[in-house]
């Protein structure tokens, strides 16, 4: 399957592992950004790849504790991308961007500073 | 050629790998406690897991996708939350208890108390996953594990009867005294047995061996042969505690009266071997499941992992299996007591088996993801009863073992 | 009304008496297994001793788990059996296999 004409957002999408560019993953698309417009059904304005969004579904409490806890690895805002993006959507859901450039990888990248790179072997 | 040769591996390595912390520990008690009595619960245990391993396989092969990765595409995030909390917790408890078991074993070994070989042992896990290949390590400490094979070898030095032993393996039966402590010891054994790190596990390497639909019947046999061969060094502890251990009257309370179980056979040479298989049948389970448990962060919130990826690629992954170790270690610190660890650990697998269970057959059950390898009404049937009939002895007996054990 | 009063006074009771039946089993299965774990540490300290004696257990160990089953005695509602566990224990430390011999011979049940 590549990019298909209809998908079905809860079943196709969310929830799905997102690969960028040389199928690096990036996170699972957490949620679904829609635009509500009068006199016009909603239109998908963007995919959302943060944890702290996937958090809020349990609960605004716990999304406000995972806001705060991604505060420490400088995470404040969600990555999003749009449908123009999207290469492929089967099994996982490949977009056209490069990873590292996110801040999908925030966590990542400030573990990978702080403590990964501070170990023997963490240079590698 | 290479497929034959890759089968053989993929099931001398789970015959290897079988034996841990909790099967030991688990079978050595039933043994001492009860006799041959409760072979049935590792019958019922393998033959639930040999189930549960090959549809862990199919379900790579056929959907692509790992069960962790599948549950929250077709579930959603906040069901997944929950089997994947239960599994987080009761891995760090066994994940405890293999580590205890390495300390231990190096405390009959050399004298030197258990607790001092926390911080040592927890850095060699550590330094092996940071540094070195997976498959290396995996398949190195699988292969030392046969060591364990020496159990089978002693059921037949000691001259087991076979009738009376297939006939507790077929016939459940429940003794008249003691039935608290008896089905407590039955639970924990199908827990010991049935691990959800083990098949969640499986179907992360399958994904990453990249196994297509070549791989089906390999994937049958690895489960069959590799579970069932394993399952019978399991069975074996339980033959060789019921032989040595229960004539003598000792019960299993601890791994040092264990540790006596084979010097009938073997004369000194058991004691040793009841010591190295004890420690690398733990480390082995210790690095499986640190890496599994790092796994299934990694598969529900979508990070990079692999088993080959150095720590500077998978920051988060290789964060994640540090901190398992530091914790799991910090509780071995803390001087509980190993064995007691060990079985409630087991028990209280058996009590979130169902958590994680439910919703892979429903995905066995799913076309979107199964195409035509869905599952047969048969094995539904019995993986389902299995779990359930775990589920519920495990809530009864638990508070009563707790009860009578202060 | 009184037959209901009646009938949840004896519930009650009922109700009562289970719950007592239950812990005092409960108690009941408590001190049957300290008496069987007592007795269990014993025979494996015998064990432990004719292992060790025959050459078949490594002195570390032996001299460990003596020690580990007296202190476990200790605790059990029996003390007293920790007493001829101590001795097997100083008779191991000076490695005098007559007197563990001696010893195990005068433990053993037959």
């Amino acid at each position: 399957m590549s990019k298909p004409k209809d998908i079905e957002l809860v079943r196709d999408v969310l929830d799905t592992q997102v690969l960028g560019r040389k199928k690096r993953p990036m996170g699972k698309v957490d949620g679904v950004g829609l635009e509500l417009r009068d006199g016009a059904p909603p239109r998908v304005a963007y995919f959302e790849i943060d944890g702290v969004t996937a958090w809020r579904r349990l609960g605004e409490r716990y999304g406000r504790w995972a806001a705060r806890v991604a505060r420490w690895w400088r995470h404040t805002e969600p990555y999003r991308f749009g449908w123009s993006q999207v290469r492929d959507l089967g099994i996982d859901l490949e977009i056209d961007v490069d990873a590292e450039r996110t801040c999908a990888l925030d966590l990542e990248r400030w573990l990978r500073e702080r403590f990964v790179a501070r170990l023997p072997g963490g240079r590698r | 050629m290479k497929k034959i040769l890759g089968i053989a591996l993929g099931i001398v390595t789970s015959i290897g790998g079988f034996l841990d912390a909790g099967s030991i520990a688990t079978s050595a008690q039933a043994g001492a406690a009860f006799g041959y009595a409760l072979l049935w619960a590792v019958a019922l245990g393998t033959i639930c897991v040999i189930f549960l391993v090959e549809m862990s396989g199919r379900f790579a092969i056929a959907s692509g996708h790992t069960i962790t990765d599948a549950i929250r595409k077709r579930f959603g995030f906040a069901v997944l939350i929950v089997p994947f909390g239960a599994t987080m917790l009761v891995n760090l408890l066994v994940l405890a208890s293999e580590l205890g078991g390495v300390c231990v074993a190096l405390e009959l070994a050399t004298g030197i108390g258990f607790q001092l070989w926390a911080i040592p042992v927890a850095v060699a896990l550590w330094l092996l996953l940071w540094v070195a290949t997976f498959d290396v390590v995996e398949e190195g400490t699988a292969l030392l594990g046969l060591v364990t094979l020496c159990f089978v070898v002693a059921v037949f030095t000691l001259g087991a009867e076979p009738v009376p032993l297939a006939r507790a393996l077929v016939v459940p039966s429940l003794p008249a005294d003691e039935r608290a402590h008896y089905l407590f010891l039955a639970v924990s054994i199908i827990g010991a047995t049935i691990a959800p790190y083990l098949f969640l596990f499986y179907s992360s390497g399958a994904i990453e061996d990249k196994w297509d639909k070549s791989y089906l019947m390999p994937n049958r046999m690895i489960a069959t042969g590799g579970m069932l061969f394993g399952a019978m060094i399991s069975m074996a502890v339980l033959v060789v505690a019921a032989l040595t251990l229960k004539p003598e009257g000792i019960r299993v309370e601890g791994y040092e009266q264990a540790a006596l179980m084979l010097v009938p056979a073997f004369g000194r040479w058991g004691f040793y071997l009841f010591v190295v298989s004890l420690a690398v049948a733990c480390f082995g389970a210790a690095l499986e499941l640190s890496l599994a448990s790092a796994y299934a962060m990694a598969q529900t919130f979508g990070w990079n992992w692999g088993e080959d990826l150095k720590p500077r690629q998978a920051a988060r992954f290789g964060t994640a299996y540090t901190a398992f170790i530091v914790l799991a270690a910090l509780i071995v610190l803390t001087g509980l007591n190993p064995m007691k660890l060990t079985l409630f650990s087991m028990a209280i697998t058996a009590v979130i088996l169902p958590l994680t269970v439910v919703p892979f057959l429903v995905l066995m059950n799913d076309r979107r993801y199964m195409k035509e390898h869905v599952n047969s009404r048969f094995s539904n049937m019995i993986v389902a009863l299995i779990v359930l009939l775990a589920a519920v002895l495990a809530l009864v007996s638990i508070p009563l073992e707790i009860v009578g054990s202060k | 009304m009184q037959a209901s009063a009646l009938l949840t006074g004896r519930a009650m009771k009922c109700a009562v008496c289970a719950l007592a039946g239950i812990v005092l089993a409960g108690c009941g299965d408590q001190s049957e297994q300290d008496w069987r774990s007592a007795s269990s540490w014993s025979l494996t300290a015998v064990v432990v001793a004719r292992y060790w004696e025959r050459g078949d257990l490594p002195d570390t160990y032996a001299r460990r788990a003596l020690k580990k089953i007296s202190d476990e005695l200790g605790k059990s509602p029996l003390p007293e059996a920790a007493g001829p566990v101590d001795e097997l224990l100083e008779a191991v430390e000076l490695r005098d296999r007559q007197a563990v011999r001696r010893l195990v011979r005068e433990l053993s049940p037959r």
